[in-house]
């Protein structure tokens, strides 16, 4: 373990310069919202569907391919294992997952086992979009994404709803990029 | 090993100050737009008769089939040239083309990421480059022209990058300061220790296809034939075979390699049978790597690439973007010291790194020992046998894990950030702030027990194979009051002191109306 760890931190930080002793400017507790929690009932759905192929592809592997393991317990407890990750992942997802619109960003934490909290400058946005799949328009949800100049896509809230979500991508579409940062 | 060559020369003068540039006639005969050489209609059939002509001469093509093929490729390249037009317009280059739909594609000069000039041996055949204009966002090059008299190529270079107007042309007689001459003495060096590996595998993947199912009979039969002996032998001809290929590849690609500074932007021109002159304004640097592998690493030497947005995926995508192909560590440092600098960045070349918590080297055991004692007990226990190839093969696990921890630090010097990773390839990423597009902390369940965190800074690069420049395994309270700073400065409205001074200039006079 490090002996020191709060002074190597210090160190660390003054390296990076910025951050240390100024006014905390990551958001406060209450600036972080949840997502529409219509977004669980999306997430169930389409969890159960995947959880419905993969105990079919199961049993249908069980039934063609002689295994080791006795076929029916094999298949009901893969079936109870998918079900449970079905029902539980979104609860714990929807519970992670929380984001802030500021001034000059946008803050997501999102996260089952592995944790991420992204932070986009809205100065270095290039385009927003909404999505809607399926699912989504049964619960009158919608996506929205934004892209960075960076390689990939760089934020996504997935559920908004529909109207909150067209109206923050037209408010999003004014900023105006920041084209010195390319 | 070479010794060291000569060191690089003085710092080129500031970009605003621009280095005495003969000015040649306008060329008074380059329009502002057109179709294409009329070479293309031959070079387009030539990049695609390759698979024609094997099976031709594999004698599994009949000659009538072999030339309705033929003869529909030439006429869908007079049609595809007949429908092909380009031209400048209010600065921005605009292409026309398709088949049945048509297609038209605006690229306009500020968002122009960089200028490359090809000649493959098929071009140089019929007297004719093409030209690659690179943009934001764009997964294969944005626009390309195939097949240009080289003196448009010039001119519509210089255009679009700023250069000249379209009108009065200031065509630059040379190509600027050069930095860098790489020796093929070097180029040798490089063939020898580069990361070639896959290249020699496609090989020989080949050749095994080549040869089918005899491989396996012959498998069988080496033995008896060769003997031990022979079968060493054989092995060791492959091997030097195989680094004589890499060898010669090298050579081919980086031939003559020259890397300089023409005002605000950075020229390379490389290459032997297929010649290449690539242009990336100084402005549009992302960021800059210095890269060892490890018997590079080993040797002391290192290369220096640069990281742009906007440049294609394929062939030659590893290729592109190399400042430096492999020099002393200690000069591929100040190459990127001197680039930082011209580019109006702080140069953070010598900075000091700071090591990370001593809980990170926890984590890079666990990761390098778990899954080799999991391995290799699944294969003992499996095998039966004694314990001690699981002892045997623990040791390299540690050494890659210490090696790993000891590659990890971070550091800055004024509006550039560093970070170093890496065993095999060991990258030290330069990063400057303003570059920064969007920030991701992260942590795995393992992190989060360590109280550990990866900050990824990502940034407008190309598709490759580096993840981007990442700070792995940060104590998470100072990981979090960094992704607060970081989001903060990159958020903040723009103050002139990041504003690169002299460069504002090149681009954005002109976009598409």
């Amino acid at each position: 373990m490090d002996p020191t760890p709060a002074a190597g931190s210090d160190r660390l930080a003054a390296v990076v310069g910025d951050g240390a002793g100024a006014a905390a400017p990551e958001p406060a507790p209450g600036e972080l919202v949840p997502l529409d929690p219509r977004v669980r009932w999306v997430w169930w759905l389409a969890g159960g569907a995947a959880a419905a192929v993969v105990v079919i592809a199961v049993a249908v592997l069980a039934a063609v391919v002689s295994l080791p393991v006795p076929t029916v317990p094999l298949v009901a407890g893969v079936a109870v294992v998918a079900a449970v990750a079905a029902a539980m992942v979104p609860v714990v997802r929807y519970r992670r997952w929380r984001y802030a619109l500021r001034e000059r960003d946008v803050w997501i934490r999102k996260g089952v086992l592995w944790v991420t909290v992204s932070v986009i400058p809205y100065q270095r946005l290039q385009f927003v979009d909404t999505r809607q799949g399926p699912l989504d328009r049964l619960f009158g949800l919608a996506q929205l994404v934004v892209h960075t100049a960076a390689l990939g896509t760089s934020g996504r809230l997935p559920g908004l709803d529909a109207e909150v979500a067209e109206r923050l991508r037209e408010r999003l579409a004014e900023v105006e990029p920041d084209a010195a940062s390319l | 090993m070479p010794p060291p060559s000569e060191p690089f020369p003085a710092v080129p003068p500031p970009p605003e100050d621009l280095s005495p540039h003969a000015a040649v006639p306008p060329l008074e005969t380059v329009p502002p737009g057109g179709r294409l050489h009329p070479a293309a209609m031959v070079l387009w059939p030539l990049g695609q008769i390759g698979p024609l002509v094997f099976l031709f001469v594999a004698g599994r093509l009949q000659p009538v089939i072999g030339g309705v093929v033929l003869a529909a490729l030439v006429l869908t390249s007079v049609l595809r040239w007949l429908r092909f037009s380009w031209r400048l317009e209010h600065g921005a280059l605009v292409i026309e083309q398709g088949l049945l739909a048509r297609r038209r594609r605006v690229i306009p000069r500020d968002r122009i990421q960089s200028v490359d000039v090809v000649r493959k041996l098929r071009h140089r055949a019929v007297g004719v480059v093409e030209l690659r204009v690179e943009a934001v966002g764009g997964n294969d090059a944005e626009g390309r022209l195939e097949a240009l008299r080289p003196a448009i190529a010039a001119h519509l270079r210089a255009v679009l990058l700023g250069e000249a107007s379209a009108h009065g042309v200031a065509e630059r007689a040379h190509e600027g300061t050069p930095l860098v001459r790489v020796p093929p003495r070097d180029l040798v060096v490089a063939g020898l220790t580069g990361g070639r590996v896959g290249v020699m595998a496609a090989l020989l993947g080949f050749a095994q296809e080549l040869l089918g199912e005899r491989v396996d009979e012959l498998a069988r039969r080496a033995p008896a034939v060769l003997g031990l002996r022979g079968i060493v032998a054989v092995a060791a001809g492959l091997l030097v075979v195989a680094f004589a290929l890499s060898i010669v590849a090298t050579i081919v690609v980086y031939w003559d390699f020259t890397l300089s500074v023409d005002g605000p932007r950075l020229r390379v021109r490389r290459g032997l049978l297929q010649q290449r002159s690539e242009t990336v304004p100084l402005r549009r640097i992302q960021a800059l790597r210095v890269e060892e592998n490890l018997v590079r690493r080993v040797l002391g030497l290192a290369a220096v690439k640069v990281d742009v947005a906007g440049r294609a995926r394929g062939e030659d995508a590893q290729q592109a973007g190399l400042l430096l192909p492999l020099r002393r560590r200690r000069q591929a440092l100040a190459l990127v010291g001197q680039v930082l600098r011209a580019a109006g960045h702080s140069d953070a070349s010598q900075a000091p790194l700071e090591p990370m918590p001593a809980r990170a080297r926890s984590r890079r055991l666990l990761r390098a020992v778990v899954p080799v004692l999991v391995v290799t007990g699944a294969l003992v226990w499996w095998r039966g046998g004694g314990w001690s190839p699981v002892l045997l093969a623990l040791g390299p696990a540690v050494a890659w894990a210490l090696d790993a921890y000891r590659a990890l630090g971070v550091g800055r010097v004024g509006d550039t950030l560093v970070m170093r990773s890496g065993v095999l390839v060991r990258r030290t990423a330069f990063v400057p702030v303003g570059r920064v597009q969007a920030l991701a902390l992260s942590a795995s369940p393992v992190q989060r027990r360590q109280r550990l965190a990866t900050l990824e800074l990502q940034v407008a690069r190309s598709p490759g194979t580096w993840s981007g420049p990442r700070m792995i395994d940060v104590d998470v309270r100072v990981a979090d009051r960094w992704l607060a700073g970081l989001a903060r400065e990159i958020a903040a409205p723009r103050t002139l002191g990041s504003a690169l001074p002299g460069l504002s200039g090149g681009g954005g006079t002109a976009s598409g109306a």
